[in-house]
């Protein structure tokens, strides 16, 4: 279940990081101008214009604030999930163990009502 | 399943209240948290009484019940081990870690603010130990994922705590200062870690190799006959409890220890969850008892070596604040019984993660809960550290002297657009679609910045001369043919200036200022009379008004503009050796008077001829205004720039910024402020100019910060060694430019005169 969840998270921070590439390399970063009032369109402040700069603006905040959090949490989930299972084994060999012990005593007290 | 709406109620009642009172929230996330904004009521020996007898009412039953049982039962725990040797390791290594942390060796100095974590790791492990040797068993060896997985859950719920600390302000850190945000986070969140593992690691050994408390095992039961019903209405009242902590944390600060556990077992409880309260239906107090124990005897430890560390937390409780035990006032104490139980209902969270039961671990809740709990953990991680991607030196931006590399670079994007008059046309062309004024600010900062820059570089000055006389050329030309208007929005044209002779200040002052400087760096006889006129006309003006400043627009006087046109006189007393010093002690008189905003000591904005308040203060105002008076009275100046600083200026996760208002004054968002990020206020157009104030003061802690900003959220667009800011236009540039090579200008105005 867990590795689902860190492909999960992996497969988005790979989209996020190749749509933002893909539209700074159209250069939209230049459209970042409408948080000052002004448009690089030479129309002005269009519709259009703003909807790029909104889109833009949005993926670079993903690219820089979400994604490494995402990348993290895959890290994360990934060593719990290692962790978890190492005490689960550790955890059934144990039980193993103690099966064992309760077998052989089991054993003794029969052997010791046999012989009575 | 109850995780979201638990953290949604815990994390957002406080900001709701806040904001429903019509605060400001920036300063209550500001990171690192720093400024002191809650003034405490003093200390009340009726309040001081009230909780004491509170206090005792509630915890002398329980304790005396015990004590009369354990006088007819005083059998001891056998202990089943010896103490082990790693128990006896972490006892050493904590004897040594609290001397060095009391001791104070020079040669220890640098680890000292760094040892409360490892003593209590020593406690953690020395309670284990104990426990232990009373029962065979303990966390650390027996439920190790648990045991671990509650420093992960500790460190998350006492930052918390630290959060609701905001808006009640009860503790501070002394010795933080100058630490950066992910030093503060490192810092903060190891010794933050241990709490949970150490409370609970206490409640163990109490439980299992005491029996303290055994008395009240049957002691009253509590039945409830509809107990969501009890829930629902405790949560009703702790919701709005903690909603209201922010807006009256004198009287609510209590329930900073309170509201919590009352909102997570009520949800507990009506989803038909086992509470922690569940044994009280039997009459079973002692797990309840222990745990508030438990909590104490930590907080005894955790005061006890506070005290004497060498960072350390003060407290500032309102009404109790006396009698104290170590750092923390008598009364104080009390928040650790209920802390106790807090403790204890997420310990049980963490162990319902943590259990291997085969149904939970196979849920989609489960796997919905660990991203949700990964993703905040990794938030938490990454944000500290999201600053140090768009840090840059100092350095690489303003140098002190000659100029640093960067500079050059938005210097180099402005000479461009003078040189390649397509290009500026169609930048021109878009600021004035906005404002008229952006083309003509857009001059007077690329002039203000050339004259800085030929100081600087004085085998430059002959370039740059010549582009200033190409801008002052230019604009002088443009105010030739189109008048006064062409610079100015249109709503100019709509009144009558008050002022005989129906100028504007804004204009005139720049102007001023623009000739005045290039008259400075290199004498131009062509520019002694128009600036002579400007400076002429502009006192006039003034001197026509009772709060002696122009009009900007119609009956509309800027500060800005006025505090401009005093520098330019004063660039006009060292030139033309003409004298204004009576006419500056005037104008701070009367400014002190009838334009500063009574509740916060600054300067206001905009006013009417007569001196009627438009505007209060204004942060796209306030940081040039305090750099233009620098010319005038430098104390006044730096008077109000540290208030601005203090009101307008703040700090989150390592980026800097300024808001456009003060939380005492609501004013609009408009072209000067740029549009206003919520929440947190943050203006572009205040950020910015908040770039030239702490360079003008040598604030270089906020500049590295601010810059930092600038880098993130500015959109730097760099092309053939040119420099400009995507999230900027060429008046922003241009006031960018200007900030990081402010200094010489001024320098050489104050040795002429």
């Amino acid at each position: 279940m867990e590795s689902r969840l860190i492909k999960l998270f992996v497969v988005r921070a790979v989209a996020i990081v190749l749509i933002y590439a893909l539209c700074d390399a159209i250069g939209w970063r230049d459209y970042a101008s409408v948080i000052s009032g002004t448009s690089p369109d030479p129309a002005g402040m269009t519709l259009t214009a703003t909807l790029k700069a909104v889109i833009y603006i949005l993926l670079f905040l993903a690219t820089f604030i979400v994604v490494p959090i995402l990348l993290i949490s895959s890290a994360l989930i990934f060593v719990w999930t290692m962790i978890r299972n190492r005490f689960a084994v550790l955890a059934g060999s144990t039980s193993t163990k103690s099966i064992r012990m309760a077998v052989t005593n089991e054993n003794a007290n029969h052997l010791r009502v046999s012989t009575r | 399943m109850i995780l979201g709406p638990m953290f949604l109620m815990l994390a957002g009642l406080p900001l709701l209240g806040v904001v429903l009172s019509g605060q400001h929230l920036a300063s209550y996330l500001e990171f690192p948290p720093t400024t002191q904004y809650v003034e405490h009521a003093p200390f009340s020996w009726g309040v001081f009484a009230i909780m004491l007898i509170g206090v005792v009412l509630v915890v002398l039953p329980f304790v005396a019940w015990d004590r009369l049982h354990a006088f007819l039962d005083d059998e001891a725990v056998p202990s089943i081990n010896e103490f082990p040797w790693w128990g006896w390791a972490g006892f050493v290594f904590g004897i040594v870690a609290w001397a060095l942390a009391w001791s104070r060796f020079e040669w220890c100095s640098d680890i000292q603010p760094h040892l409360f974590t490892p003593q209590w790791l020593s406690y953690i492990i020395v309670v284990n130990a104990l426990t232990y040797r009373k029962t065979g068993q303990c966390m650390l060896t027996h439920r190790t994922g648990y045991f671990f997985a509650l420093f992960l859950a500790s460190a998350l719920f006492w930052w918390f705590f630290e959060y609701l600390n905001r808006f009640v302000q009860n503790w501070y850190y002394d010795g933080v200062d100058n630490v950066s945000p992910s030093q503060y986070f490192w810092r903060a969140t190891l010794p933050f870690s241990t709490v949970l593992p150490a409370v609970l690691g206490t409640y163990d050994l109490l439980a299992g190799g005491t029996r303290l408390f055994k008395g009240v095992e049957g002691f009253f039961p509590v039945r409830v006959r509809n107990p969501k019903y009890l829930a629902g209405g405790c949560l009703v009242l702790a919701c709005i409890g903690l909603a209201g902590i922010g807006v009256w944390p004198d009287l609510l600060y209590p329930l900073l220890w309170i509201a919590p556990l009352l909102i997570i077992t009520s949800i507990q409880a009506i989803g038909g969850q086992r509470t922690i309260f569940a044994p009280l239906k039997d009459g079973n107090w002692r797990r309840i008892c222990l745990l508030a124990l438990s909590a104490l005897i930590c907080g005894f430890f955790w005061e006890m070596w506070n005290s004497k560390s060498s960072a350390k937390w003060i407290y500032t409780v309102p009404f109790v604040n006396r009698f104290k035990i170590f750092e923390m006032p008598l009364l104080g104490y009390a928040g650790y019984l209920p802390f106790g139980l807090e403790c204890a209902v997420i310990g049980d969270l963490v162990k319902g993660w943590t259990c291997k039961n085969p149904r939970i671990a196979s849920s989609r809740a489960r796997l919905a809960a660990t991203a949700a709990v990964a993703l905040v953990i990794s938030a938490f991680i990454w944000l500290p550290f999201l600053h140090l991607c768009f840090k840059r030196d100092v350095s690489d931006y303003r140098s002190r002297e000659g100029i640093a590399p960067k500079a050059g670079a938005i210097a180099a994007q402005q000479f461009h657009l003078w040189d390649e008059q397509g290009v500026r046309n169609l930048e021109v062309a878009r600021m004035r679609v906005s404002n008229a004024e952006w083309d003509f600010m857009g001059r007077t900062f690329h002039v203000l910045a050339l004259a800085n820059m030929a100081l600087r570089e004085p085998g430059q000055r002959k370039l740059y001369l010549g582009i200033m006389d190409r801008i002052i050329d230019d604009t002088l030309r443009l105010e030739r043919e189109n008048g006064i208007y062409y610079f100015l929005m249109d709503y100019a044209r709509d009144g009558q200036f008050v002022s005989s002779r129906a100028r504007s200040l804004f204009q005139d002052g720049e102007i001023a200022m623009m000739l005045g400087c290039r008259r400075l760096i290199d004498e131009k006889a062509s520019y002694r009379e128009p600036f002579s006129f400007r400076i002429g006309v502009m006192k006039e003006c003034m001197e026509e008004s009772p709060v002696l400043t122009g009009e900007s627009y119609p009956d509309e006087c800027w500060m800005f503009c006025n505090t401009v046109a005093l520098a330019a006189m004063r660039i006009s007393d060292v030139l033309d050796n003409t004298n204004h010093e009576e006419f500056f002690q005037r104008w701070l008189s009367t400014a002190r008077s009838n334009l500063i905003d009574p509740a916060t000591g600054l300067l206001i904005s905009s006013f009417s001829f007569n001196g009627h308040p438009f505007d209060g203060p204004e942060g796209s105002s306030i940081w040039m205004s305090a750099h233009c008076l620098q010319l005038v009275d430098p104390e006044f100046a730096a008077e109000q720039y540290r208030i601005a600083r203090d009101l307008l200026g703040n700090s989150v996760l390592g980026f800097g910024f300024a808001r456009e208002w003060p939380d005492s004054w609501k004013g609009p968002i408009d072209v000067d402020s740029g549009p206003v990020i919520p929440i947190l206020q943050i203006s572009p157009g205040s950020s910015g100019l908040a770039i030239l104030g702490a360079s003008a003061f040598g604030d270089d802690t906020y500049l590295s910060r601010l810059l930092t900003s600038l880098n993130f959220g500015g959109f730097p667009i760099s092309t053939d060694g040119r420099l400009k800011f995507a999230a900027s236009n060429q008046v922003g540039d241009a006031v960018l430019l200007y900030a990081l090579v402010v200094g010489p200008l001024w320098k050489e105005i104050w040795n002429r005169a």
